[in-house]
């Protein structure tokens, strides 16, 4: 069942530039969590801000639960929309205690309603001792699962999470977002959170919308986005991937590095781009190699190679970190894909 | 005009335009010209005596150079008081002749003396000159002195002059029988001093005024070279007078803005309105309103300047409009920025003293202007009172502040 509808939003900061947000379109279903990946200017935040009602779109609608609430000429304010946002800064109110926080939403309720469902959700979140903290004595962590609980306890019919773990430090990062995913899970919450880190969107994400330039170049599950990229943009930001040239042939694609096996139905003698990611690329090492490492960047789990190919080619090539090849070492590459992924040459 | 109907003569400075002014010889000439009056502006000496002299300072009637108010008589009895009048006196035969005693300074003692003994009744105005250092203690010396004539009753030769206001007002305070005489040099608007200047006081137009400002003025029957006319009892509408010169420019402008205001509104509405801006409280409140308003904008801007806009849309993201999230979040968060404002502002207001002076409505004094006028008058002790008051009043507040914002901590 779909709870969020956005459909052909535009907004447009000012004219003669590009739009920020450019017709995008995407549904949530009831339950779902999706991810909003892009680089930073890419119109995330801007689509964030127009589900939540603090940007107007210039075209297209925004609907929640069936109900339009932005469209050019009629906008439902903020606090009537269902919405529930937190913050990359968290936004607690700094005069209120983390009790006072949770209940901000909850002016509906009657006085011992209100209380028993602060209770519950800061339980929910793992705080009930913290209630009469104010936000100053929490630590970022802590801050990050009140304003969680704030958001939520007025039970939203869409959750927004902007960078929601950006502001927290790496070792705390990983704990961070499993507790958070498995409160959203729990809580079935609708949830839409924007990020421009693909380990998060991919971690937690059911679907993954990819943004270039204010456009949604796809929209698809982790998996699909990593070895289905619809874009070149989309295979690059997601994975570091290389292209290299090649020409269709009766079988397969015929590259200067191979030929692979091609599962699409492309035209035979259609010139394309192949895509290859360092994890695609192995190599031994080989006196009569026909390539050469030209550089070595280790990673600690990994390490990554750039390799020189005969005619100047570079290749990127991740190896276990035990692999010790060393600069100027001459090896034999083997490419090996998964998914033969190609792109029409770009001229 | 005199009470015969017909203008009185009065020597300015004596019979001046021959003799040096303020020496006795100056008026001992103006008397035996038939002057009818003397006029004569005094000063106070750094030992206490009221003497003769129009200037601050001795260097253009005496052959020396000081202040008045830092020398003492003894000093000043000294100095050439007619030399400078005619230089070539020596050499001149028609030149009046000199006596020493009638060229040394001129105390007012020595003038009222001569004024007493003098054959038939001769009238006095004095002026008192502001400001000095001496402030109120020049019309309390004026007063002792004349009172010791037994000049400070009704029917007294003498009268007092001033463009000073206030100095006026302290003669009488201290001689309420005494006749008093408001000079005005410059046309404000009568409406301004019509409320400010008791009933039985005297205008005191300068002759320049007159010529100007009063329509059917006889130049024929008020001779220039007399100096001032001293009109009695004009009508209310002609009556010229000024509020003391030092009042700056804004008030006449304020004034000029009243006169349009009433204008406009007895036009539109046929209502008299009164002065609304110079008459009420309103032209004071907003010269506080703009002088305050610095500090009232900084210490809230900065209050608010703490506040990140994503309180404002995390509030409404949980289901609070703009009011309310004013309310809920915003104040609570700029309280202690606006409490403190309006503490500073208030300090700053019960003290304020410039503004207030100037613009406040007639007969209204604030603490500030208690203390400012007794400390002007030399009265120390009572001006501690009121002094004390704002501290007092200052003071509440800010406890009351701390206290509270203490008390959220």
């Amino acid at each position: 069942m779909t709870v969020l509808e956005v459909a052909g939003v535009t907004r447009r900061y000012r004219r003669n530039q590009p739009p920020a947000v450019d017709a995008v379109s995407l549904s949530v279903a009831r339950g779902e969590i999706l991810a909003l990946l892009g680089p930073s200017g890419s119109g995330k935040s801007t689509l964030l801000r127009l589900i939540a009602g603090f940007e107007l779109p210039d075209a297209g609608s925004v609907a929640i639960n069936g109900r339009v609430v932005a469209e050019p000429g009629f906008a439902v304010p903020p606090e009537r929309r269902g919405v529930g946002i937190v913050f990359q800064d968290y936004a607690l109110f700094p005069h209120l205690t983390v009790e006072g926080n949770v209940a901000f939403g909850l002016h509906a309720l009657d006085r011992r309603r209100r209380r028993e469902r602060v209770r519950s959700f800061l339980e929910l979140v793992g705080l009930p001792t913290l209630a009469r903290r104010y936000p100053h004595e929490l630590s970022g962590g802590q801050q990050q699962l009140v304003a969680l609980a704030r958001a939520l306890a007025p039970a939203p019919a869409v959750l927004l999470l902007d960078e929601p773990f950006s502001n927290l430090d790496a070792d705390l990062r990983g704990q961070m977002r499993e507790d958070v995913e498995k409160i959203l899970r729990e809580t079935e919450t609708t949830v839409i959170f924007v990020t421009h880190g693909q380990d998060e969107a991919f971690g937690i994400a059911d679907r993954v919308g990819v943004l270039a330039h204010g456009r949604l170049e796809q929209l698809d599950t982790p998996e699909t986005i990593y070895h289905r990229p619809a874009t070149p943009f989309v295979a690059q930001f997601v994975g570091d991937a290389r292209f290299v040239p090649g020409v269709v042939r009766a079988g397969g694609v015929v590259t200067d590095v191979g030929t692979f096996a091609l599962d699409g139905d492309a035209p035979a003698g259609a010139e394309v781009d192949v895509m290859i990611r360092p994890d695609d690329v192995t190599f031994v090492p080989a006196a009569d190699g026909a390539a050469v490492v030209v550089h070595r960047d280790f990673r600690g789990t990994e390490t990554l190679y750039c390799l020189s190919l005969p005619g100047g080619r570079r290749l990127y090539a991740s190896q276990p970190s035990w692999a010790t090849a060393v600069v100027g070492d001459r090896v034999r590459v083997e490419i090996r894909l998964e998914h033969v992924v190609t792109f029409p040459r770009r001229p | 005009m005199h009470n015969s109907g017909r203008p009185q003569v009065v020597a300015h400075r004596g019979s001046s335009l021959v003799n040096a002014e303020h020496t006795l010889g100056a008026y001992i000439a103006a008397l035996d010209e038939g002057a009818e009056g003397l006029e004569a502006d005094v000063r106070l000496t750094a030992d206490g005596h009221l003497v003769c002299v129009h200037d601050r300072r001795v260097d253009r009637t005496a052959n020396a150079s000081g202040l008045v108010s830092t020398m003492e008589l003894a000093q000043l009895d000294e100095l050439d008081f007619a030399s400078w009048k005619n230089p070539w006196a020596e050499l001149d035969d028609e030149a009046p002749e000199m006596d020493l005693e009638k060229s040394k300074v001129l105390t007012l003692r020595r003038l009222l003396d001569a004024v007493a003994d003098y054959e038939r009744p001769v009238d006095l105005a004095i002026e008192t000159k502001h400001p000095t250092r001496y402030a109120g203690l020049v019309e309390r010396r004026l007063v002792e002195l004349l009172d010791s004539y037994g000049w400070t009753r009704k029917g007294s030769p003498a009268r007092v002059m001033s463009f000073s206001y206030r100095a006026l007002n302290r003669v009488k305070r201290l001689a309420p029988e005494l006749d008093v005489v408001m000079l005005v040099d410059r046309l404000y608007a009568w409406q301004l001093t019509k409320k400010l200047v008791g009933e039985d006081w005297i205008a005191g137009p300068g002759i320049e005024l007159l010529r100007e400002n009063l329509a059917g003025f006889d130049r024929a029957r008020y001779p220039g070279d007399i100096g001032l006319a001293f009109a009695h009892e004009l009508p209310p509408n002609e009556r010229l007078s000024l509020l003391a010169s030092r009042r700056e420019r804004i008030e006449s402008e304020l004034a000029w803005l009243d006169g349009v205001l009433a204008t406009a509104a007895e036009w539109l509405l046929g209502e008299r309105l009164g002065l609304v801006l110079t008459g009420s409280a309103a032209a004071v409140l907003f010269a506080y309103a703009v002088r305050f308003l610095a500090v009232g904008y900084q210490t809230t801007e900065a209050a608010l300047a703490r506040i990140p806009p994503s309180l404002d849309e995390a509030a409404r993201s949980l289901g609070v409009t703009m009011r309310t999230a004013l309310r809920r979040v915003h104040v609570p968060l700029l309280r202690g920025g606006i409490l403190s404002a309006l503490t500073l502002i208030w300090v700053e207001t019960i003290k304020e003293l410039p503004a207030t002076l100037l613009l406040r409505p007639f007969g209204i004094k604030t603490l500030a202007i208690e203390v400012w006028e007794r400390t002007s008058e030399s009265l120390w002790a009572e001006a501690a009172l009121p002094a004390l008051a704002i501290v007092a009043v200052g003071l509440v507040p800010l406890l009351l502040v701390t206290r509270l914002e203490g008390g959220r901590r």
